[in-house]
């Protein structure tokens, strides 16, 4: 509860950059960004494009994705007072004072040494510096989700020892961005500028980041051909948090990028990687959060809803094909009519999914 | 001094008398008649309460049946979404404890127990908790705090608020995850918003919902429930348990127009399908009339479980 209620201070020390937090309905259109407290190091950015993960600590902050790229300064902004407000602001020696604290007044809610506190000397004396932005992972090649890779890149520095200053150019490094190996390949061949480019990047299935970041795992699970040939889900073994990327955004009928090595059934698949590793914290709700490509946050039973909408369009239209009817015919029959009202027009989609049930393998 | 207290016993003893009596003639019909004017002064709906099963007892108990959407105000996608509902769903792991949602959790049988948190110094009241048998705690905040916003996530039991109106509690809820309004398809969008009555006569609720949803619903969905104040009940644990239970790996539901059960009911019941097929204008007398001109196929009596 107590740390709840940190989170939600958090939320609303961030109001000068940030539009209120417990604002009723706001439109996402607005242009502003928004934090979300998720659970353990976890945040939530909404507004930048695609929504990006936060992870904010004593390692400094990792992202996964960086929006598009007009948001870059206002996205660097919004982190950068984050990561000071959870990692570089002193705590009281005592945050809690009166009757209701625990263990009696003086024993705060972050320390129980009262005056003896390490804390004190962080409000008598300047804090130290909060770290910078060390890792950056794509979730996919699109634009609005690398769009601000090189701006932010290069404002953070990765982790490289030696007596070099800390700061960004101190020592020549930027943040390192990850990305599933076809992420790069892809940035090369259609010129993306190399200062943009996943210049680090996993071939595997799934890859184990190289040691805990912010006191936690981290995998990386490739999720193929599913929205591209590209895709990464991101997963927060100790906050309990999944970064989903594109192969699931809320607001929308899956976007599967048959051009780019996607298909529908790759994106099936890539829900049920995601509720494969979901475990909720009581009936189909909680436990473990997923944080998708667009929209809000979610957990399993969302999850689970949208996976069996899409496998239910597949089959209604894979039962057309096989009734040899052609594309044009399949639209006119609305396969999709009892969730175009909540996802949108349909038409992308239906091409994708037939084009991925037809074409040659 | 005597003479004041005699007239002042004449004349008030039979005043809290007749109160009284209306109260207990009220208790007695078992309507709670003649006690809301006691109790608007302090409402409250905290207790043990047990749903009575007086309306849409069939519905309720054993379960509709299948393609019957009389007087439901489905739209085209709507209908569509019950249409190609397969309970086989229900055996996918991933929603096997999907527990009943707001609003339909009102309707669902067996005990409610509403708390109150209130406020340790100020006695001020924060919330009302609600739980069911096969639901989870339902917060619902008195205390004025704003809806969250749109990124947030959604529950079962969406994000409660509410205020009282005289005697009736209302409240409005938001929030809330994709889920059903009855238990043979029809189904409400995580957009819907769910406005709630409660309204307390003696030891009865009222408890009116208001169902909108811009996907499935053409109009309001509105139902009613009662409950009576039950002390001696019991609100116990309700475990789940997710099992296999899935013979295949695909989603149970059936495709457009494949679904043979539809006709079941309009056949057993001697209705026009065409009714039974839900919308708006199925909600009001009016549409009687125009259910005459309707094609009624044969009757197909078939015993019911109930």
């Amino acid at each position: 509860m107590r740390i709840t209620a940190f989170k939600f201070s958090i939320a609303l020390m961030l109001g000068s950059l940030c539009s209120a937090y417990a604002q009723q309905n706001p439109n996402r259109g607005d242009g502003d960004l928004h934090i979300l407290p998720v659970q353990g190091n976890i945040y939530m950015l909404v507004g930048a494009g695609a929504n990006i993960t936060v992870s904010a600590g004593y390692d400094g902050t990792l992202l996964v994705d960086t929006g598009s790229e007009q948001m870059t300064d206002r996205v660097l902004a919004a982190v950068k007072q984050l990561a000071i407000t959870v990692a570089g602001t002193p705590y009281p020696p005592s945050p809690c004072v009166g009757l209701r604290c625990p263990g009696g007044a003086g024993s705060g809610a972050f320390n129980h040494w009262g005056w003896s506190s390490p804390a004190i000397n962080t409000i008598i004396a300047s804090p130290a510096p909060v770290k910078p932005i060390r890792y950056i992972i794509n979730t996919s090649i699109d634009s609005d989700h690398t769009g601000g890779n090189a701006k932010i890149a290069k404002a953070g520095v990765t982790f490289t020892g030696g007596n070099v200053a800390r700061g960004p150019g101190g020592s020549g490094e930027t943040a390192e961005v990850w990305a599933f190996e076809t992420v790069l390949n892809r940035m090369t061949e259609t010129k993306v500028p190399e200062v943009a480019w996943p210049a680090e990047t996993y071939y595997t299935p799934s890859y184990k980041w190289n040691g805990f970041f912010n006191g936690e795992g981290i995998q990386l699970f490739h999720t193929p051909a599913a929205h591209t040939d590209g895709d990464t889900i991101v997963y927060f073994r100790y906050s309990d948090v999944i970064s989903a990327g594109d192969v699931f955004s809320i607001t929308s009928y899956p976007v599967i990028d048959v051009a780019k090595g996607g298909s529908i059934q790759g994106s099936i698949d890539a829900l049920n990687k995601i509720l494969e590793i979901a475990i909720p914290q009581f009936r189909s709700q909680g436990g473990t959060y997923i944080i998708p490509g667009h929209g809000r946050l979610c957990d399993e039973g969302d999850v689970a809803n949208y996976r069996n909408m899409v496998v239910k369009i597949r089959d209604r239209i894979q039962d057309m094909i096989k009734n040899d009817k052609t594309l044009q015919q399949i639209k006119a029959a609305r396969p999709t009519l009892d969730y175009d009202g909540r996802y949108g027009s349909p038409d992308a989609f239906i091409e994708a999914v037939y084009r991925s049930l037809t074409q040659k393998r | 001094m005597v003479l004041f207290l005699l007239l002042t016993l004449l004349f008030g003893v039979p005043g809290f008398a007749q109160q009284g009596a209306a109260i207990e003639r009220g208790l007695q019909a078992g309507t709670g008649a003649g006690v809301e004017q006691v109790l608007t002064q302090s409402t409250d709906i905290a207790g043990e309460w047990v749903v009575r099963n007086w309306q849409n007892r069939m519905e309720r108990s054993t379960g509709p049946a299948l393609g019957d959407y009389l007087g439901m105000p489905l739209n085209e996608a709507g209908r569509l979404r019950a249409e190609t509902f397969d309970a086989g769903e229900w055996s996918v792991q991933d929603l096997q404890c999907r527990p009943h949602p707001v609003p339909y959790q009102w309707r669902a049988q067996g005990a409610m127990r509403i708390t109150k948190e209130v406020d340790p110094v100020s006695r001020e009241l924060v919330a009302y908790h609600v739980q069911y048998v096969r639901s989870l705690d339902r917060a619902i905040y008195m205390d004025g705090r704003p809806h969250p916003p749109d990124y947030a996530p959604h529950t079962w039991e969406g994000f409660s608020t509410a205020h009282f109106e005289g005697n009736d509690l209302v409240i409005t809820t938001t929030h809330l995850k994709e889920s059903y309004i009855r238990r043979n398809g029809p189904m409400m969008s995580d957009q819907a918003t769910a406005t709630e009555w409660i309204s307390r006569h003696g030891d009865y609720l009222t408890i009116t919902t208001y169902i909108e949803d811009p996907h499935y619903l053409e109009e309001p969905f509105i139902q009613s429930v009662t409950y009576q104040w039950e002390p001696h009940t019991e609100l116990e644990y309700f475990p789940c348990t997710i099992v296999n239970e899935n013979i295949s790996d695909k989603i149970p539901h059936f495709l457009p127009g494949k679904n043979p059960w539809l006709k079941e009911f309009s056949e057993q019941e001697g209705l026009p399908y065409e009714a039974t097929r839900g919308g708006a204008e199925t909600m009001y007398p009016e549409y009687r009339e125009k259910m005459k001109n309707m094609k009624v196929a044969p009757l197909k009596p078939t015993p019911r479980a109930f």
